[in-house]
């Protein structure tokens, strides 16, 4: 069953609208993106059950978020940020979290989470110690000692060097074959490692469900990449979205969202990314486009 | 509940910086207390260790809190969407930070015992006295935690809340003067006059019950708050918990207001030297037994003198001091058993004092070395040559508009000149009992204290002591020799024709 959320609204006491009618059912690894301030984080903290909707359903597992504790014993949850106790070890971390998941911390349990994570070589290790990504494995076992049905997983790899992104990116790939992964983050190379169907939030308000290639698919034909003089790309910037620029001696290699029917004389189509597809809805958002369902 | 205290513990028990602060702090400010100490590194140690105990709330709690629940947004995001209710939570993390505070003070009261049976040659000591300090600090330990869960629970900024923590309890220590009813404030402690009542005997204690009871309901009532505020944001909400606080909130309320009605320190203070006196009355007057107002009878023997002595408890080293000294006193000018309180001089009505009683305060127990000596001689001095009480005749409302002036100074100067005859006296028993140089150390006390002092100013008209006393070199010695050769006869002369005047006036 996985989550179904359904017209979610969330209105904060400022006034700001955070969520506008956001709906989508989710199951398997499902990646959520959108940009700073898009209502990502407050669709996760709806979905953890810390904060409840203005209106709409969001269920997990069947179980709506209001009836809380039920949703807490079959959620797991690794927020964004994440902080131990420095002192502890690993295990006795995980040990903490369990008591307070109502859950008999049982060592062989909790060494056989430490390994899925990639942390069996540290598990006696004070966890003040840890890297950055050491510390979000070691959250993503916490959030999975009471045997969870569904993760949610808030920026798992922001801020990790390319090993540990690649190490957090492996354990959900796997997390997702046996139950639901609800993986959220701005980072599209991740969302198309790790999930097979995404949803792209903007703004409040779901632009477009689909897979990856989906996304990707939605602009093909409109991608191109182009070889300019260097001094030609802000003329070229003013008329058409350049998506990425590299410069190559006086020249410029430019990937860009093209208009036109036929490609331009210096440049050619290319088969297009999830990211070009990200890029074309955040600019086609920008410019008052409707939403869109894969 | 349990394990989950347990593992809360851990962190606590390995955060050994903030921990072996806390521990400095409580040994300092225990050792200070058990010993009473008026100079010397034990009173250096009594004043850190009050500004130590201060810090105990100030940088412990702030700092293993820092480690802890309010550490930061993060650990709350990792730690609220978890099964365990908030109350079960927060009380597990309140539990363990209690078990550490009770830890600190237990290790701590148990090495002032050691210390003080090491170092205490004579005399009983007080286990009981001790444990029942660190007991009655519980509440205050229980309050600063409490408030530090509720000011973060409901400011959601741990910066702020430590903030206006620190700014609470730097508020109450400048609040909690004796003079203002300071009762209010959860970190209440009472003077060092009021010790005993502290640990339960005298007026007082029904008061101190009353404020730790206070302490206590505050405490809960904004534990209860806490919870109930961090329930609202986690869900589900706690409204038992908010019920409880509300609940807690009307005994803090209701215990406030009979706290308000109870009179300032300063009144206690009064009221407790009145009850030494009226004890002393009653004791002395064989109307009651002193065993039965709360003190015990002692028979102390110097030589072939037998005296009764009822005391707070058995005699410790300077009450044994204060005895011997009180004693020889007495011999030194004539006086035989002379039975009295050693209470306060303005309420000494030691004259009505007929039975066998000495009663002795319980605030020599802690006093060491030359105060005891010196108190001892004055507290004979003062016995033997009562001043006319004044004071009393004041707070009776004759004051000077409705008392004739002339016999309101007469009374005045009369008190001034008993005053010099005692204080010279007591110079003169000095000498005799202890020697020249006490006397010298005694003389050079005054020096350092004359300025500006009525008695030393009505010394130096008497004559007793000349104005050169103050500024010339070896000027102690100078008025010694002076009292010596000029005024010594004149002076005992002077104090053998008070003392008369008094046996006549009885």
């Amino acid at each position: 069953m996985g989550i179904r959320v359904d017209g979610l609204t969330h209105v904060y006491p400022n006034g700001v609208h955070a969520l506008n009618g956001v709906s989508f059912e989710a199951s398997g690894a499902f990646g959520l993106v959108g940009p700073n301030g898009a209502g990502k984080t407050t669709l996760m903290r709806i979905l953890a059950t810390l904060l409840p909707p203005t209106s709409g359903v969001a269920e997990v597992e069947g179980v709506p978020v209001d009836r809380v504790e039920e949703v807490r014993k079959i959620l797991g949850y690794l927020p964004q940020h994440v902080d131990f106790y420095p002192s502890l070890t690993a295990f006795e971390t995980l040990e903490y979290f369990s008591l307070l998941s109502d859950v008999a911390p049982r060592p062989e349990r909790l060494r056989e989470l430490l390994a899925l994570v990639g942390l069996s070589g540290a598990v006696d290790r004070r966890v003040g110690g840890f890297s950055g990504g050491m510390k979000r494995r070691l959250g993503l076992a916490a959030a999975l000692v009471h045997d969870p049905r569904v993760v949610i997983v808030d920026e798992p790899t922001a801020g990790l060097d390319p090993e540990g992104r690649i190490e957090v990116r492996n354990v959900l790939s796997a997390l997702g074959e046996e139950r639901t992964v609800l993986l959220s983050t701005h980072i599209l190379p991740d969302v198309e490692a790790v999930c097979n169907r995404m949803a792209i939030l903007m703004e409040g308000r779901i632009r477009f469900v689909g897979t990856p290639q989906e996304l990707a698919a939605r602009v093909k034909g409109k991608v191109v990449e182009l070889r300019l003089p260097a001094a030609t790309v802000d003329e070229l910037r003013r008329n058409h979205k350049v998506v990425a620029v590299r410069y190559d001696g006086g020249e410029a290699i430019v990937r860009a969202l093209w208009n036109g029917e036929s490609a331009p004389q210096d440049g050619a189509f290319v088969e297009p990314s999830a990211e070009d597809g990200y890029f074309y809805l955040l600019h086609e958002a920008s410019s008052g486009g409707e939403p869109q369902e894969a | 509940m349990g394990p989950l205290v347990v593992a809360e513990l851990k962190p606590l028990l390995r955060a050994w910086f903030p921990l072996a602060l806390a521990a400095l702090a409580s040994a300092t400010y225990v050792m200070g207390e058990t010993r009473q100490a008026s100079n010397g590194w034990a009173s250096v140690g009594l004043i850190a260790g009050s500004w130590m105990a201060l810090w105990f709330y100030l940088a412990f709690f702030p700092t293993v809190l820092a480690y802890g629940w309010f550490r930061s947004d993060a650990q709350r995001e990792l730690t609220w969407p978890r099964k365990a209710r908030t109350l079960r939570q927060l009380a597990a993390k309140a539990l363990a930070l209690l078990l550490v505070g009770f830890g600190i003070w237990a290790c701590v009261v148990a090495l002032a015992l050691v210390a003080m049976l090491a170092t205490q040659k004579s005399g009983p000591v007080l286990p009981w006295l001790l444990v029942k300090t660190a007991l009655f600090s519980l509440p205050s330990v229980a309050f600063g935690l409490a408030l530090l869960f509720f000011l973060a629970a409901l400011v959601r900024n741990r910066v702020v809340a430590y903030g206006l923590a620190t700014a609470f309890f730097l508020l109450a220590l400048v609040l909690s003067s004796p003079e203002r009813p300071a009762y209010l404030l959860p970190l209440f402690t009472p003077t060092s006059r009021l010790v005993s009542e502290f640990v339960g005997f005298g007026f007082f204690a029904p008061v101190i019950y009353l404020q730790k009871a206070y302490a206590l309901a505050f405490a809960g009532a904004l534990f209860f708050a806490a919870v109930y505020f961090v329930s609202r944001r986690r869900r589900p909400r706690d409204p038992v918990a908010g019920f409880f606080s509300l609940l807690f909130l009307f005994a803090t309320l209701a215990l406030a207001l009979v706290l308000m009605k109870q009179p300032p320190q300063s009144a206690w203070v009064e009221r407790n030297r009145e009850e030494w006196t009226a004890l002393a009355t009653l004791a002395g007057s064989g109307a009651v037994p002193a065993s039965d107002l709360f003190y015990k009878t002692f028979t102390y023997r110097a030589g072939d003198r037998v005296l009764r002595v009822a005391a707070f408890a058995p005699l410790a080293k300077c009450q044994l001091a204060f005895m011997d000294r009180y004693l020889k006193t007495l011999t030194l000018f004539g006086v035989k058993d002379r039975v009295a309180s050693a209470a306060e001089a303005p309420y000494r009505t030691s004259a009505t004092v007929k039975g066998g009683v000495l009663l002795l305060p319980e605030r020599y127990r802690f006093r060491e070395g030359p105060w005891c000596e010196r108190s001892a001689i004055r507290e004979a001095v003062d016995l033997l040559i009562p001043t006319p009480n004044v004071r009393r005749h004041l707070a009776r409302g004759e004051d000077a508009r409705a008392t004739d002036w002339q016999t309101l100074k007469r009374r005045l100067n009369e008190a001034e000149r008993v005053r010099v005859v005692r204080l010279l006296a007591a110079w003169y028993a000095t000498k005799q009992l202890l020697g020249d140089d006490a006397l010298a150390k005694e003389l050079r006390l005054w020096d350092r204290l004359r300025t500006g002092l009525p008695v030393h100013e009505a010394l130096q008209r008497s004559g007793a002591i000349g104005a050169e006393f103050a500024t010339a070199g070896g000027s102690v010695g100078e008025a010694l020799d002076r009292w010596r050769r000029q005024d010594r006869d004149a002076i005992i002369g002077l104090i053998a024709r008070v003392i008369a005047e008094r046996e006549r006036v009885r």
